[in-house]
């Protein structure tokens, strides 16, 4: 009687054929972090929740914005400024209270891989990053996880099950994408509709579902490309490659000794750049990107050719990064850090957009 | 003549989702014969799936049925 009070709201997929209470069950002990609590990660938690998965841990370090709003459809104009998981772990438990949260409210870095990674049974991909995601298929590959990619540009999607099946059969990331070494944009930067990431960040609860049930899929060591505008699709089958492109750990490179770590600028910090000698200032916008910047000295080299164009930076000097919302000055950074072995490089952490905001509010404080 | 899909960038790079090219014997000859007529995907990254399979050697199947060049997505 106490199991058939307790799953009645499970009822609706418990009659499906395929499905039934023992693939409730498995969902039940089932343990699924999600990485990316964003335009992916909210309607993929959302149908975790709905459908029962007894164990969710939530990493993102980011707060709500207003313009997460339009296709993250958890989070409300009062949460704007809060923590994106705190607010998640607010809805899980109003809207499924049974379900064990956990709330990680920070990044996924290499130092914290592992230990975040290591006591789920599937891994879902959620972040908006390339880099993230080869760390997180890198940490799956080594701690024998299931991995879920899925990712967006524009009105497509690309979402894979890898990682699974017998030892021969394992597919990742790097069997899909062997190398970086061009940039790849952000729905930040390329724009995207809600409806999209609804569709992709469903999938990849689908595909955890199907899982963790034991149902079949077709997606097992597979991309799917999904087009939204045709309704079109293709499934890929990947191949393991033998030789794989080792990621670079800085800390490794050949010039260790002179290795300095990166650095994030805040306004007041890029202002004080402005003022010194012997930087380069580096805009990674595209060309004729808006607004044009006509104030300081600078050099374009949009983040696209930074590889073709790397010989007319000196190392030597100290350079300094910057674009419109900071995402891709971040990555040339990490290239010209981790690449290339650059000493002494910076960038202006989020951007123009915050850099005009904070003169905006200075100059409101003087008046 | 051999026609290729293209996906996410490089189809507006390319001006449109599927392209045509004379045919070749290998992916290094496809992949020249296609940065001729389209330069701007030569900067690009992607991978190529010759009948849905991802090809990683320098080979080609002799029945190609389906081509098509994937860049990585990352947005979420």
């Amino acid at each position: 009687m106490e199991d058939q009070n307790k799953y009645h709201r499970y009822q609706r997929q418990i009659i499906l054929p395929g499905f039934g209470m023992e693939a409730q069950k498995l969902l039940e002990q089932s343990k699924v972090l999600v990485i990316g609590a964003g335009g992916l990660g909210c309607p993929c938690i959302q149908f975790l929740v709905g459908a029962g998965v007894g164990h969710i841990g939530i990493v993102d370090g980011d707060d709500v914005a207003e313009n997460n709003l339009h296709r993250q459809m958890i989070y409300t104009p009062e949460d704007i400024g809060r923590k994106k998981t705190d607010c998640i772990e607010d809805y899980i438990l109003k809207q499924n209270p049974d379900i064990h949260i956990v709330n990680a409210p920070y990044f996924l870095k290499e130092s914290n891989a592992t230990s975040l990674i290591e006591g789920y049974d599937v891994v879902i991909d959620c972040t908006d990053q390339i880099k993230v995601r080869y760390l997180i298929n890198d940490t799956c590959i080594q701690l024998n996880k299931p991995y879920i990619f899925g990712a967006i540009y524009r009105y497509e999607i690309q979402i894979a099950l890898l990682n699974v099946g017998a030892a021969h059969e394992k597919t990742e990331l790097r069997d899909i994408f062997p190398q970086k070494s061009n940039p790849v944009s952000s729905c930040e930067e390329s724009g995207i509709l809600g409806a999209v990431c609804g569709i992709a960040g469903s999938m990849q609860a689908l595909e955890a579902i199907k899982f963790l049930a034991k149902m079949p899929t077709s997606l097992n060591n597979a991309l799917l490309i999904y087009n939204t505008l045709q309704h079109t699709r293709e499934i890929i089958q990947i191949k393991k490659t033998p030789m794989k492109v080792v990621k670079q750990d800085p800390m490794n490179a050949p010039n260790k000794s002179n290795y300095k770590p990166p650095v994030e600028l805040d306004a007041e910090g890029f202002l004080a750049k402005l003022k010194k000698d012997h930087v380069q200032l580096v805009d990674v916008r595209n060309e004729g990107e808006q607004p044009i910047i006509d104030s300081f000295q600078h050099i374009c080299i949009p983040l696209s050719e930074l590889h073709s164009r790397i010989k007319s930076l000196d190392p030597e000097k100290e350079i300094v990064l910057f674009c419109h919302a900071g995402i891709r000055s971040l990555e040339a950074m990490e290239i010209l850090s981790d690449e290339y072995h650059f000493p002494n490089v910076s960038h202006l952490r989020g951007g123009l957009v915050k850099l005009y905001h904070a003169l905006q509010q200075k100059q409101n404080a003087i008046k | 003549m051999m026609r290729i899909h293209l996906f996410g960038v490089l189809a507006e790079l390319a001006g449109a989702a599927c392209i045509e090219i004379r045919p070749c014997r290998n992916i290094e000859g496809l992949k020249k014969e296609v940065f001729q007529h389209y330069p701007a995907l030569a900067n690009q990254d992607f991978s190529i799936a010759v009948n849905n399979i991802l090809v990683t050697e320098d080979s080609m199947p002799e029945d190609i049925l389906s081509l098509a060049f994937l860049p990585p997505f990352s947005g979420g």
